[in-house]
């Protein structure tokens, strides 16, 4: 089964992929925090049923793990591809994950709330991810009575989430903007709207290659139609915005931008030694200058999963190396891509 | 450097998060690190991607930042369904069932509101326990209705729209 990470949307445009997560609390049963083992047994197996059972084509689709008897090694390698947050491989009462093929769909019990239905579309497609949730939420609650109060709407564990549950985002790659240091501003304007803006950063303050997630704040007091709009208006701001920023950028010195995407390109090609923040670098360059039509991408990955596949975790596969090996094997793994096809 | 939490081993966890546009640094020991949750950094060493993750999953969220709305007098309040004591809550800052929403109300509410800026739910209502929350809301939507078509003289829709209230108060 292809992964979503592997659809050619994912290289397209600036909104890499959109996500819902929806936070439900099961009737009756205290939240995992003050859950006794069997309790947690007891909801495991209602949640586990109402989607894993012969009454729905689904159950074909999804792999069920319980997780809170699996060694750690293999809790961290399933946080390190995002099938399951830290929360729930650090829980020690009875947890598990459902997880779709093509890891489009992952439905957590017993997290910090019983249930946490995540969906993810590549590019940007934030409705098809909320209907999807909303489908899972209301084929979860043909068996299950979720803990839900007339005025609080669905009771969650952490206030922040109380009320609709809902936590939509987009991740999106905006490296003009980035460049020309306009995020700061942008991220306080959208804030006063509700929107939260998070920047991903290695070591020191360099950039990790311009990517950001951008999602709603508040979950109480709009409907998830209106929160979604919102965040729809917010993307589209940051969308232009970005566009203004390359025209600009290209406008002033096009051949100075054309060749620092081509000399990412020389690096991601020849480099023998080459560290995370680098490669994300040159990746971001090469992803925008592939949008800018300055060449055509014409990899059997897109960025996205070669940026995942070059972070210092995914390296250090096949037992510990050093920083410095590392950058070596990071190096080597590239050049196989970007050469193999060229 | 000196872990900042317990000031006595060295620091050996650096985390940097940016959110919208202010950035806070934490340098901790290994051992303050894992007690505060930030398992997840850890495992990432100093690179921050997998915060972009934890963040649709784990919600970090501190009452310290909650405008302080209670006297002392509530200090002793327990929660009599799953047993969790406010002074618990105020530190995790998470409810432990249900009833704590309850329980905890006159503390959650204005933090409820400072959140989100409201505290009353405006979405989706579950098809089994919302039965008649749904009823309920869609009777507020019409008697609006109702209004406007009574203001605008729109006799008709207003009877249409009456009727239509009666059968659903007696649904309920
Ligand atoms: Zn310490
Ligand atoms: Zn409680």
């Amino acid at each position: 089964m292809a992964k979503w990470y592997e659809n050619s949307v994912v290289n397209d445009g600036i909104v890499i992929s959109s996500r819902v997560r929806l936070a439900r609390n099961v009737k009756k049963f205290p939240f995992p925090v003050q859950m006794k083992q069997e309790e947690a047994e007891e909801v495991l197996k209602m949640v586990k049923d109402a989607v894993m059972n012969d009454r729905t084509p689904l159950a074909n689709t999804f792999l069920f793990r319980r997780v809170d008897t699996l060694p750690m090694e293999e809790k961290r390698t399933m946080v390190e591809s995002h099938i399951i947050s830290p929360v729930l491989a650090q829980q020690q009462k009875p947890c598990a994950v459902m997880v779709k093929d093509d890891e489009t769909v992952s439905i957590m019990i017993n997290e910090e709330d019983h249930v946490r239905i995540q969906t993810i579309c590549p590019g940007e497609d934030i409705d098809a991810a909320w209907d999807l949730a909303d489908k899972l939420d209301n084929l979860i609650e043909e068996t299950v009575e979720y803990a839900y109060h007339e005025q609080a709407g669905f009771i969650t564990a952490c206030p922040t989430n109380m009320g609709t549950g809902l936590r939509a985002s987009f991740m999106v790659h905006v490296p003009s903007l980035e460049k020309t240091g306009q995020m700061p501003h942008l991220s306080r304007t959208l804030s006063r709207f509700g929107i939260t803006v998070r920047g991903i950063y290695g070591e020191g303050s360099d950039s990790l290659g311009g990517i950001y997630q951008i999602s709603n704040q508040i979950t109480l007091g709009q409907s998830e139609e209106e929160i979604i709009k919102n965040l729809k208006n917010a993307i589209h701001l940051v969308k232009e915005q970005e566009q203004k920023a390359r025209k600009a950028i290209r406008e002033k010195d096009e051949v100075a931008y054309e060749d620092q995407v081509y000399r990412a390109l020389g690096v991601l090609e020849q480099a023998r030694r080459i560290s995370a923040n680098e490669a994300a670098q040159c990746l971001s360059l090469l992803r925008e200058g592939a949008q800018e039509g300055i060449f055509h991408w014409n990899y059997p990955k897109t960025m996205y999963q070669i940026f995942i596949e070059t972070q210092p975790c995914h390296m250090q596969q096949g037992g510990s190396k050093t920083a410095a090996q590392r950058d070596v094997a990071r190096a080597n793994l590239l050049r196989q891509v970007f050469r193999g096809s060229h | 450097m000196l872990c900042e939490k317990c000031k006595k081993n060295p620091a050996t966890v650096h985390l940097k998060q940016v959110v919208n546009g202010v950035t806070t640094e934490q340098h901790l020991c290994a051992a303050c690190a894992e007690e505060g949750g930030y398992w997840q950094d850890m495992t990432w060493g100093h690179n921050g991607f997998g915060q972009l993750f934890d963040d649709m999953f784990q919600d970090m969220f501190h009452f310290s930042a909650a405008p302080e709305a209670l006297g002392t007098k509530a200090s002793g309040t327990r929660c009599p369904v799953c047993g969790m004591t406010l002074e618990q809550f105020k530190q995790g800052g998470k409810l432990g069932c249900a009833a704590c929403y309850d329980t905890f109300g006159p503390y959650l509410q204005p933090t409820l509101k400072s959140i989100h800026g409201s505290n009353e739910h405006k979405g989706k209502i579950p098809q089994k326990s919302g039965g008649q929350m749904m009823a309920r809301r869609e009777i507020g939507t019409l008697k609006r209705k109702l209004a406007v078509a009574i203001e605008k003289e729109e006799f008709e829709e207003a009877a249409k729209l009456r009727d239509r209230i009666r059968q659903l108060g007696k649904e309920e």
